[in-house]
């Protein structure tokens, strides 16, 4: 099978296929591990600060760690990384599986899998998937990667919570472990360094402070951050603070799962759609669309009565728009710059990410503690989304470092 | 389309659509998730 018309070639396929499984792996596990907070701390005694501080915890230390571990991956391959934090995500699941002390919950679930995560998640995954597309199917190949992770968040959450049930969360976690060790094996199917890429023959020999040096001063790539943490912010905060929203204003708890269902349903069709899209128009454009239409979706969402239908419909608008900004902006920084840094690129931009993640899981609660209600926070995140589109008007595509 | 081409998408569409409507079947089976949910960061 030969790379013809729309077709994808077939190392590439090959490729899609490992990267999608572990993505799918990866942050279907990682999807799940707030439901391991109740069980956990019931049994030891903790205050619900403990296990909250591990996951704290791991957010940032993925944040932070990401830019390092993807210019690792840009340098030694993304291979050996994949592999190696596969390695480590499993022996951190294995000692979270047996830790009774905070300190070990806090290596195992924050330091550990911090770790791990950065070497198995979308920056360096998409980033090596970026490398092996050629430029007109990049996004769509991102945009198949993205909704493989998006869907082992689907299937990964009831899963977990089933296992969870049947056979205690210490069994649950050998389990999941299990799981995340195929993420080794899976590794060999990704390619070789950037240095390994047929078309880095052509490419400038620009070294790695040059290119950062670059970055440095390209606005557009700031501006593309800056909209980064957007996505960050409002994605954390409807993630973790709508369930207690919907409990003030009332609804069950079937409710509430089904909307958690629609949201991860149909953001497996947005990131899908994204990358389609994103090889058709405009990214910047599409990125201004998608943080103008969650802003209206909210406002829509706040100004009607509040029904079932309306919490509904908002999971599925939310869902469309939920992770749909990944596929987008990874392919624009690979557009900007190429994809010979593009892992330690895409890392710093997914750093902005995670800082927006920290103050919209963080402030949610604090305004939710001063007033007993989120309006503050729904307002912040209505202005945030017409950040968004402001901060896109300002992102072009156009190449700064050319691939070949 | 080569004929490998057509049977790898036929497969993939399948354990696709296999993926999904467990998927389904493992939600409606877990309709307190979201109290575990709301419990573990929004215990209001």
């Amino acid at each position: 099978m030969t790379k013809t018309g729309n077709q994808f070639s077939q190392p590439l396929i090959y490729m899609l296929i490992g990267s999608a499984i572990i993505l799918a792996l990866s942050l279907g596990v990682r999807h799940g591990f707030g439901l391991y907070l109740v069980p956990m701390s019931h049994e030891f005694g903790w205050g619900q600060h403990v296990f909250s501080l591990a996951i704290a915890m791991q957010n940032l230390i993925w944040g932070v760690v990401q830019p390092f571990t993807g210019a690792i991956a840009d340098k030694y391959g993304s291979k050996i990384v994949v592999a190696i934090g596969g390695l480590l995500y499993t022996l951190g699941l294995l000692l979270m599986a047996f830790s009774s002390s905070i300190l070990i919950l806090n290596l195992s679930l924050g330091l550990i899998i911090g770790l791990a995560l950065s070497a198995t998640s979308f920056t360096v995954l998409l980033s090596a998937v970026g490398r092996a597309a050629p430029p007109e199917k990049r996004s769509m190949a991102m945009g198949i990667a993205s909704a493989a992770g998006s869907f082992g968040q689907f299937i990964m959450l009831p899963s977990t919570l089933l296992l969870l049930k049947t056979v205690g969360w210490s069994a649950a976690l050998m389990v999941s472990a299990l799981l995340i060790a195929l993420i080794i094996p899976l590794a060999l199917m990704l390619k070789g360094s950037s240095n390994q890429t047929p078309k880095a023959i052509a490419q400038p020999q620009l070294t790695f402070k040059q290119v950062l040096n670059i970055a440095r001063k390209h606005k557009p790539f700031w501006w593309l951050a800056l909209g980064f943490l957007v996505c960050g912010f409002q994605v954390v905060f409807l993630g973790v603070h709508l369930p207690g929203y919907l409990i003030d204003h009332g609804f069950d708890a079937a409710t509430g799962t089904v909307f958690l269902a629609l949201v991860g349903l149909f953001n497996v069709v947005g990131t899908y759609g994204a990358g389609w899209l994103g090889d058709r128009f405009s990214k910047p454009k599409l990125l201004m669309a998608l943080y103008g239409s969650r802003g209206i979706a909210i406002i829509a969402f706040l100004l009607l009565p509040l029904s079932t239908y309306t919490v509904y419909a908002f999971g599925v608008i939310m869902g469309l728009l939920w992770l749909s900004t990944v596929p987008l902006t990874n392919g624009i920084v690979a557009n900007m710059f190429g994809v010979k840094y593009l892992s330690m690129l895409s890392g710093i931009v997914f750093f902005t990410h995670q800082v927006g993640s920290f103050f919209g899981g963080w402030l949610g609660g604090v305004n939710h503690d001063l007033t007993g209600n989120y309006n503050a926070i729904w307002l912040c995140s209505i202005a945030l989304s017409i950040l968004g589109v402001i901060v896109h008007f300002f992102v072009n595509e156009e190449a700064v470092i050319h691939d070949a | 389309m080569t004929h490998n081409a057509l049977l790898l998408k036929t497969i993939m569409t399948f354990i696709i659509a296999a993926l999904l409507v467990l998927s389904i079947i493992l939600w409606k089976q877990t309709p307190d998730l979201f109290e575990y949910f709301n419990q573990a960061f929004c215990a209001h």
